[in-house]
């Protein structure tokens, strides 16, 4: 047995090395060196074993859990945990936030394509009578829409990406 | 006074604090009664509050041993002990005997103090231990420590205790656990594996980096 096998084989026997390692480790300083600083180690840290709690802890304890669960009994299988339900809570408000958020944009997208100043904000001018109508915007229209010449019977729909377009049709008197 | 150690046996070897299936329930001194673990269970999952009383009592040292190292405060892990043992009662009906009834309770243990060791932080200076009990001057390594060996660090029990402790709280709170139920609490990998639901490589490869860690944190003892 090599040194990385018998290593890996010390540490995979949880301290109950086989005999093959026990061999290794008889015949190989740098290895016996390696596993007497983790036992070593290990026995260092399990000093902490010797930090008790006082007597009366238990007695504590048991008590108040005696006077929570007193007059209870434990939940039905189908109860969900505690922190299931405090999950599935956070996860259905978070739900109900990006709704109700994209509600709301979604409302005033409507009311905005509702209320755009599609007519009120263009009048209409003659250029001449027998061509038709020049459209003069404000600064509330559309800047690439301010100047527009409508033949007599060409058809524009005015309005941009998202508003309601607004039809309007030259009729021209002969 | 009467010894009552976080473990069932301190002085004894680690094979003596694995999790038993046995009658006798999980290693724990029996009670009145010596009622099996899983004849308790049956009696608590239908509302017997006096057998779930047995039940917390045999576990406590375990589950307040665990709690205690992994949040070094003594009130937290008495309130959090408190609290595994109500979300044990409260879950009792989901506990299905496949495993023993001591691996689940230290699964929900394990889990309550990563959960509360993540809301509390790191809270750098509040920390609050017991106190280590005189019968650590009979270990053998112990003794070893602070006679011939190390004779230059002059070490004293709280001393070492101090040192023992930050050098646990400097690793984080999943390599904690394992060390903590590997080298403090004696649990064998494969069942340390059972209560944290990872392979066991998993547990190898965390204890490995976590013993790394604390050789050098530790290293002056170990010379």
């Amino acid at each position: 047995m090599n040194c990385e096998d018998a290593r890996r084989q010390w540490w995979e026997s949880d301290g109950k090395p086989g005999p093959e390692v026990a061999e290794h480790l008889a015949r190989c300083p740098v290895c016996a060196d390696l596993v007497h600083r983790q036992e070593a180690l290990a026995e260092l840290i399990r000093l902490k074993r010797f930090e008790r709690p006082d007597e009366a802890a238990v007695d504590r304890v048991a008590r108040r859990v005696e006077l929570a669960i007193r007059g209870t009994r434990p939940r039905p299988v189908w109860w969900p945990e505690p922190e299931t339900v405090v999950r599935w809570a956070a996860v259905a408000a978070a739900a109900a936030l990006v709704g109700w958020v994209g509600r709301v944009i979604l409302v005033r997208m409507e009311r905005a394509a509702r209320d755009e100043p599609m007519v009120g904000s263009i009048r209409a001018e003659p250029v001449r009578p027998s061509e038709g109508l020049q459209l003069v915007g404000d600064a509330s229209t559309n800047p690439a829409q301010l100047r527009l010449r409508l033949a007599p019977g060409e058809v524009m729909e005015y309005g941009t990406g998202g508003t309601r377009p607004v039809r309007w049709t030259v009729e021209v008197e002969p | 006074m009467t010894r009552r150690g976080l473990e069932p046996d301190p002085s004894s070897g680690r094979s003596s604090s694995e999790f038993s299936d046995s009658p006798t329930g999980a290693g724990g001194p029996a009670t009145s009664g010596d009622s099996s673990d899983e004849a308790l269970v049956q009696r608590a999952q239908k509302g017997d509050t006096h057998a779930f009383d047995q039940l917390v009592r045999r576990h406590f040292d375990r589950i307040y041993g665990l709690l205690y190292h992994m949040m070094a405060h003594r009130q937290d892990a008495e309130d959090l002990a408190q609290t595994v043992f109500i979300r044990a009662y409260r879950s009792l009906r989901r506990f299905r005997n496949e495993s023993s009834f001591g691996t689940w309770l230290y699964r929900i243990a394990v889990n309550a103090a990563i959960t509360a060791l993540g809301r509390r932080g790191r809270r750098v200076g509040e920390v609050s231990f017991d106190d280590l009990d005189a019968e650590v001057e009979k270990d053998k390594a112990y003794v070893q420590l602070v006679s011939g060996h190390t004779p230059r660090l002059e070490l004293d029990r709280k001393e070492l205790q101090a040192r023992l402790n930050e050098a646990l709280q400097a690793l984080s709170d999943t390599h904690r656990a394992v060390v903590v139920m590997h080298d403090i609490q004696g649990l064998p990998h494969e069942e340390i594996a059972r209560v944290l639901g990872v392979p066991v490589g998993t547990v190898r490869s965390r204890l490995f980096y976590a013993r790394k860690q604390l050789q050098s944190a530790l290293g002056e003892f170990l010379e």
